[in-house]
């Protein structure tokens, strides 16, 4: 048994950070466009709306049909599971731009990508930051529930394991695992930059 | 005619970029006009010494004061070299000590730099002590209503008998603006009682009698 949990929260982690980058991406890229087109913004934005009310596992069957009971199908639902909250967060951070730092850059010149890159990224960075520490909780969220019903190792793999054989010990220590490496993540690393942020920014 | 890096404008809030240190704050327009980093980097250092801010560097924008942030815009501008220098009610958000030591400033940079500078303001002392020319303008429609010179350069602090005297015909100037909104604002039965102490050059009441 020795090194089981090692390598179980070593697939976890590997698996949240894969479906956790893509999902900040595409995030960022739908925010965008639902924030600079007025047409994508009412019809998009209204459907990130509504799909952002459907919990990730729900896909899970779907993802089955489509990819099978693999690896891939974990991955889509964690994915899935941060993305609208994601594209929600980043759209709202890139319309609260004050628009004093628009002006600005305007008046020195910037323009296209130029102004996107050095103005609206990095002012609707504190928004950014909210959206992807909820992003975490619901993506961490949907990789536990996957991991469960669809195996392929993990820590939610780890917790069926040790549901079938009967031992509880090792369901209990998984739950507590669960459990430390959400609030060392939550508190350790996004409260932190968060905190920081929002002090240079001015936020707070 | 819009702004551009010809024709910088300064806020009334200093909207100093957050996320950048002072120099990249100032180094902002310069790299936009593809100046090399050195370059860049060498002229706002000179700019930043020019408004006393060399020390704060490599600060950030929430580490400084109000005064300090109006200051660094003020440089982000002035680095530009620009044929003319815009500002839009730049120390309106300030306290009064502060306000008098920009002034001071400000007339320093301007003997400097021989920029020009347009100077948009609400507080008719701030337009004496700066300018050489005021131009009064008219509420709506917004047209020129009167151009008045400033005969006596001050050093931006203490009013004299002329700057005084300029402060109250502006003020004269604009007392029929005055009771044109405030009818408009208030009926027409309201009239803006010219009450206020006029003051002699010497600046002693009844001097005169």
């Amino acid at each position: 048994m020795s090194g089981q949990i090692t390598e179980a929260i070593g697939k976890s982690l590997g698996r949240i950070l894969i479906g956790f980058m893509i999902a900040i991406i595409v995030g960022l890229i739908l925010g965008y466009f639902i924030w600079r087109f007025k047409l994508v913004e009412d019809t998009l934005g209204f459907v990130v709306t509504a799909l952002q009310s459907i919990p990730s596992i729900v896909w899970f069957p779907l993802a089955i049909i489509w990819f099978g009971l693999n690896d891939f199908s974990i991955l889509f639902i964690v994915t899935i599971g941060a993305t609208w909250t994601m594209t929600v967060n980043a759209t709202s951070g890139f319309r609260n731009v004050p628009q004093l730092y628009q002006r600005v850059a305007k008046t020195y010149g910037s323009t296209g990508f130029h102004f996107l890159r050095t103005v609206i990224l990095p002012a609707s960075v504190p928004q950014i930051i909210s959206g992807l520490r909820i992003a975490w909780a619901f993506s961490w969220r949907a990789l536990m529930a996957g991991e469960l019903l669809g195996g392929g190792g993990g820590l939610g793999q780890l917790l069926e394991m040790g549901r079938s054989l009967g031992q509880m010990d090792l369901v209990i220590s998984v739950m507590i695992i669960i459990a430390i490496i959400g609030t060392i993540v939550d508190n350790v690393v996004f409260s932190r930059l968060e905190r920081n942020v929002q002090l240079k920014w001015g936020v707070k | 005619m819009k702004p551009g890096p010809e024709r910088v404008v300064v806020f009334q809030e200093a909207g100093l970029f957050p996320w950048l240190t002072v120099l990249e704050n100032v180094t902002y327009g310069l790299k936009l006009k593809k100046m090399p980093k050195e370059e860049a980097k060498a002229k706002a250092l000179d700019i930043l010494k020019m408004v006393h801010l060399s020390r704060y560097v490599d600060s950030y924008p929430h580490q400084l004061s109000g005064g300090m942030k109006q200051r660094v815009a003020i440089a982000r501008a002035l680095v530009m070299e620009p044929d003319i220098l815009l500002m839009d009610e730049p120390f309106s958000a300030l306290d009064e000590q502060t306000r008098m030591v920009l002034h001071k400033e400000l007339l320093e940079i301007w003997r400097k730099t021989k920029v020009t500078i347009f100077f948009v303001t609400h507080n008719i002392r701030e337009a004496v002590q700066l300018s050489e020319k005021i131009i009064v303008f008219a509420t709506r429609p917004g047209k020129i209503k009167e151009t008045i010179s400033v005969p006596s350069m001050k050093d931006g602090v203490m009013p004299d008998s002329v700057t005084l005297h300029t402060e109250q015909r502006v003020l004269s100037i604009l007392q029929e603006e005055i009771e044109k909104v405030l009818k408009e604002e208030m009926g027409n039965d309201y009239s803006f009682k010219t009450n206020h102490i006029h003051r002699d050059d010497s600046g002693d009441m009844g001097s005169h009698i």
